[in-house]
Parts: C-alpha cells; sequence; structure tokens
C-alpha cells in the first residue's frame, strides 16, 4: 500500500533480463520506500543489483513483476510516455561516467538539461546559470566538457540534473570516478542539495559516506534490506 | 528548431569520414538519377516537338526505295494522283529534294520542289511574303520560298533574285520550317530538309539538278494532311491499300505518323530506362545501403547519448526523428550539390551532347524526391533500432 509521505515505493517487485543462456533474475521482491526529502545511499558489491534498482527508481526501466509507485503513480499502469514525462519533470540523474556531450561548453551541458522541456530559451538559460553559480562552475562555463577533470565533470553532471529541481535525485556511483578530495566536494553538494528539500537515492561503494545518509539500503544478492544507521 | 538542428549538425561532425563516403555515394546515385531523367525527358520532349513538326494529322509516305533495283519502283507522281484521287478531302504535297552546292562555298543548300500546300501540311509559319501558289505551280513559274535560317544566315529577302546554279529565282517568301527534330529523328530518310531550303514549285524543270533537264517524276515523299472528321487510322490503312495493291511493284515505302514516331522515340526511351535506369538503380542501392551503413555505425557509437537523451525525456519518436533527420540533412544537402552540378551542366552542354535532354522541373523535382524518399527508406531501420533501446539498456551499454 503507498503512503502519501513516500515519493517512491517498491511493493514486492522483482526485475529480470533476458539473456542468450536464459532468464537473469537481478532483484528479488524488493520492497521499500523513501519518504520525500532523505537522502538514501544504497550500498553493495558489484552485481548485487544496484545500477537495476536505481533505474527502476529513475524510471528508466520497469519491474518485471511488482508494484513500483512514484507519487503515489504505479507506473506499470502507465504508458511510456506518461512514464516519460514524470521523469523528465521530476527526476535528476547522475550518472557515474558523467554522459557529458564532450564537443559542447559546460553551459550548453547544463542547458541540456532542458532539451526534452517546454521550457522558453530564456526561462532555460536563467535556470542553468543558476545550476551553473550553484556549483560554483562559473569560471569554466565556456569549456568544452571534453577538457575539464574529472571532480569537474561529475559537477557538471551534478549542475544538469538539478538545473530543473528535481523531487528525486537519482546518482548512480556519482563519486566512482573521482579522488578523494573531489569526492568529499561532491558528496557535500549533494548535501547541500538534500538539505535544499531535494530527496536522494544514491548508490556507492564507499560506506564512508553513509555519514551523509538518513536511509541506508544494502544491496546483497539482488535483495535490498534497510539497515539501520550507526 | 535550433536546437534539432544542432543535434544533427553535431552527429553528423561526429563522423566526417563516414558522412563522407555516404555523401558522395549518394551523389553519384543522385547524379546518374539527374541525367536518366534529363535524357527521358528530352526524349519525351523531343517526341513531342516531331509531332508539331510533321503535325498532328499527317501522314508522311516515305520512298526508301533504290529505283536502280530491277522490279523495284518508288513513290511517283502517279501514287500521289491516285491519292488525290482517291482521297478528296485530304491534301496531299509531294516533295522532292535536290542537293545544290553553293556556289564559292563548301556547303550546299536543299532545294525542294513541292505543292502549294505543303506549308499549310507542315504547319510552318509564314516570315514573310508567301508561299508557293496554285499559280506558281500551274504556270511554273520561278518563284522560291526560302527557310528563314537561309535568310538569315546568307541575307536573302523578299524580292530577291537568287540563283540557282544558273538559273535566276524570284524569292516571293521567308517560311519558318520549325526545328530539327524530326529530322535527327528519321535519320537518313528523305523527310530531312535540313536549315537552308528554298522551296521551288514541283512542276519545273529541275534546272539546278545536274544532267537532268526534263521534269522527273519521281518523288522522295509525299505527305498527307487528314481532315478533322476522319481519322489517322483509317486514312493511312485507305492509302496503304491504294499503294501497295498487288502488282504495284512498290517497294520499300515507310508510313511515318505521330504514332509511329512516338513509338520509336518510346522505344529508344525504354531501351535507355532499361540500360541506364538499371546502373541508376543499382547505384542508388548503393547509395542506400552506404546510408544505412553509416547510421548503424552512428547509433552503435552513440548508445550512451541515446541513453542520456532518454534519461532526459526524449521519447522513442524524438530518437527516431532525429537520426532521420540527420540522414535527410546529408541526403538533402547531397542531392542539392548533385542535382545542382549536373543541372548546370546539363544546361552549359545540352548542345554539345548526343541525345536530347530536358532541364524541365522533372529534372530537379525528381531526383529530389528520389534523395528524400532513399534517405527515409534507409534510415528508419537504424532509426528505429536507436529508438528501441531502452534508456536503461543504453546506459548500462558502456
Amino acid at each position: 500500500m503507498n503512503n502519501s509521505a513516500d515519493i517512491l515505493q517498491f511493493d514486492d517487485v522483482n526485475k529480470s533480463f533476458r539473456a542468450s543462456h536464459g532468464c537473469v533474475d537481478v532483484l528479488h521482491s524488493v520492497s521499500l520506500s523513501l519518504a520525500e526529502g532523505v537522502f538514501a545511499i544504497v550500498t553493495g558489491p558489484s552485481g548485487s543489483g544496484k545500477s537495476t534498482f536505481l533505474h527502476l527508481a529513475a524510471l528508466l526501466d520497469v519491474p518485471t513483476s511488482g508494484e513500483l509507485f512514484f507519487e503515489e503513480q504505479e507506473i506499470t499502469s502507465l504508458g511510456s510516455d506518461e512514464v516519460n514525462d514524470l521523469r523528465k519533470n521530476s527526476i535528476g540523474i547522475v550518472f557515474q561516467k558523467y554522459y557529458l556531450l564532450p564537443q559542447r561548453s559546460v553551459f550548453e551541458n547544463i542547458l541540456f538539461r532542458f532539451r526534452y522541456l517546454d521550457y522558453s530559451i530564456s526561462d532555460a538559460r536563467t535556470r542553468a546559470s543558476q545550476a551553473l553559480e550553484m556549483m560554483h562552475l562559473n569560471a569554466i562555463a565556456d569549456r568544452p566538457a571534453r577538457l575539464l577533470s574529472g571532480g569537474e565533470m561529475q559537477r557538471v553532471a551534478i549542475a544538469r540534473a538539478v538545473a530543473l529541481v528535481p523531487k528525486l535525485l537519482i546518482a548512480d556511483e556519482p563519486t566512482g570516478n573521482l579522488d578523494s578530495s573531489s569526492a568529499s566536494a561532491v558528496m557535500d553538494y549533494l548535501r547541500m542539495l538534500n538539505q535544499a528539500g531535494i530527496t536522494i537515492l544514491m548508490a556507492t561503494h564507499n560506506e564512508s559516506f553513509l555519514k551523509y545518509c538518513s536511509q541506508h539500503l544494502v544491496c546483497k544478492d539482488g535483495r535490498i534490506n534497510e539497515q539501520g544507521i550507526s | 528548431m535550433r536546437r534539432t538542428i544542432r543535434d544533427i549538425v553535431e552527429g553528423i561532425r561526429a563522423q566526417p569520414a563516414g558522412v563522407a563516403i555516404s555523401f558522395s555515394a549518394i551523389a553519384i546515385g543522385i547524379v546518374s538519377l539527374t541525367v536518366l531523367m534529363a535524357v527521358v525527358g528530352g526524349l519525351s520532349d523531343r517526341a513531342d516537338q516531331m509531332i508539331d513538326e510533321l503535325g498532328v494529322n499527317v501522314i508522311a509516305i516515305i520512298n526508301q526505295a533504290d529505283d536502280t533495283e530491277t522490279n523495284k519502283i518508288g513513290l511517283r507522281m502517279q501514287h500521289a494522283s491516285l491519292l488525290e484521287q482517291n482521297l478528296p478531302d485530304h491534301l496531299v504535297a509531294t516533295v522532292r529534294r535536290y542537293d545544290v552546292p553553293t556556289l564559292g562555298t563548301n556547303s550546299s543548300l536543299s532545294v525542294v520542289a513541292t505543292d502549294s500546300s505543303f506549308a499549310e501540311i507542315r504547319q510552318w509559319r509564314l516570315i514573310d511574303g508567301r508561299f508557293l501558289d496554285s499559280r506558281d505551280i500551274d504556270s511554273r513559274e520561278r518563284s522560291a520560298v526560302i527557310s528563314h535560317m537561309l535568310s538569315s544566315q546568307w541575307g536573302w529577302k523578299t524580292g530577291d533574285i537568287i540563283m540557282l546554279r544558273t538559273m535566276p529565282f524570284n524569292v516571293v517568301g521567308i517560311v519558318e520550317t520549325g526545328g530539327t527534330a524530326l529530322d535527327t529523328e528519321v535519320g537518313d530518310s528523305d523527310l530531312i530538309l535540313g536549315e537552308r531550303v528554298v522551296f521551288v514549285p514541283k512542276t519545273l524543270v529541275p534546272y539546278w539538278a545536274e544532267g537532268s533537264m526534263r521534269i522527273d517524276d519521281r518523288l522522295d515523299a509525299i505527305f498527307l494532311k487528314i481532315p478533322n472528321s476522319t481519322s489517322l487510322e483509317s486514312s493511312e490503312k485507305i492509302s496503304r491499300r491504294l499503294l501497295m495493291e498487288p502488282g504495284s511493284h512498290l517497294k520499300d515505302i515507310s508510313w511515318v505518323t505521330p504514332e509511329t514516331l512516338i513509338h520509336s522515340i518510346n522505344k529508344l526511351g525504354n531501351t535507355i530506362s532499361m540500360a541506364a535506369g538499371s546502373v541508376v538503380a543499382l547505384a542508388l542501392l548503393l547509395a542506400g545501403t552506404t546510408l544505412m551503413s553509416l547510421m548503424l555505425t552512428n547509433v552503435r557509437s552513440r548508445i550512451p547519448e541515446i541513453g542520456l537523451r532518454r534519461a532526459l525525456g526524449a521519447s522513442r519518436r524524438d530518437i527516431i526523428s532525429m537520426f532521420l533527420m540527420e540522414a535527410c540533412l546529408i541526403t538533402g544537402i547531397a542531392a542539392v550539390v548533385a542535382i545542382g552540378g549536373t543541372y548546370m551542366l546539363l544546361v552549359l552542354g545540352r548542345n554539345a551532347l548526343p541525345v536530347p535532354v530536358s532541364t524541365g522541373s522533372g529534372t530537379i523535382i525528381i531526383p529530389l524526391v528520389a534523395a528524400f524518399a532513399l534517405s527515409i527508406t534507409f534510415s528508419y531501420w537504424p532509426a528505429k533500432n536507436a529508438a528501441e533501446i531502452t534508456p536503461s539498456e543504453a546506459l548500462r551499454n558502456e
């Protein structure tokens, strides 16, 4: 049953993929919920199903079975265009590999957040400028993304994700390719965004970041359990 | 729109080598199609022009017999009389053509001994004066009507006295003999009058013909103008029956009608279409497969970008249209360059080409439409493949 305070709710969700050798079950009976405003961190070993879980949460994929609610709307009952609308308007995604457009400048990459949204050019530019400023990227606004360092690229990716303030920010290993100081800086930005009211769901291998979270989810062998915060 | 154009241009710039190869393949295909369209159009125009020149309701009966052969008789005045008697409502004109060397030059002009109705049958326009009339024919007047080309080139005009060999002739008119489409199409037959022509009464002794000082009743052609009330087919049938009856010994006569002209030009057009068309089809197929290969490579190398776009809200339709528009832009530019270049060359060099070419709108529009169809046909499958990649799959791809 969906709780109205929850932004995301998994109810007995299973996810499997077809492979050449048959069907691979990746997630088993996942039942959990994320309340609005939490900073949730998912930890677990590689191949445990973290990315699949995040893709489901980001509405990039649909469950094989079970129910998935985003703000009280059951996702599997919606058409692909409706899911698309929900994702583009309400969810920001930060990828481990950044996925910046290398030939475009920092500012243009942030502006790309509005590529498929019905915002006027001037409105989109204003919001992109605010994100640029918030992530302290003004100095490199015109630099092509291919010339950035890993830390800078991740900040640009975060700025792109939050240029349109999302209800839910999904971050898949956002510090995976960064050195420790850049990683700490990124975590500080994420905490700042969470304090501004954005719900965050992040996957990481680094358990030292658990200090930032208010909800800890452990992913192991396709099952996700909630762990108490110490 | 600006954002869409930017997406497309960036996609194209990402693979300069592949785009250059596709561009060239498409341009070659479109050039060959443009040339084919120009030639087919040219032949069609030529057919219309030939019919205009012959006349819509006109039959030309052409003598192709060599009278020196035993038992073979060519067209004679008696045959024209036979037609006149049996087809009284038809206009009949006889034609006997002589090549007369021009004094002081290497060129020659055609002297055509004919009837007063010949200009009317051929629907030629009178530029000045008059055509031969019945008085010229009956009284054997040394009147001459010259072609406009002859008048322009040699400065002859109505009222001038001109010399055909040693005999003076009075120029009574100038006539526009039309184009040369019919002449070139009927090859070496006696329909060819050329552009420098002098028309004289058929009843005159051919003073200008070497060694012939009496009227020779051999004819090169008989022209029949069919009245509107009669069908061309029935007139052709009657004339064939009259001239080819058993015992006539009339051999090697051909009937040229608008239908036979259309048939011969269509035959040539079909031959060209079949031969060149298969080459063009192969060239376009090659262009299409090159484009498809480029688009497939493009999709494969841009899977993460597709994932990002889908994650940011692009629908399947957005992804399909992005790749389709990219293919259309490459094809469109290649087509415009190819058509533009070919068209310019055709316009500049049309007179030097061995076949007639048309530079009408079809020469531009059909290759453009073909290029558009080619881009959609050969890029739809790669574009659809791109759109079917789920965002999750695309982002997991790396």
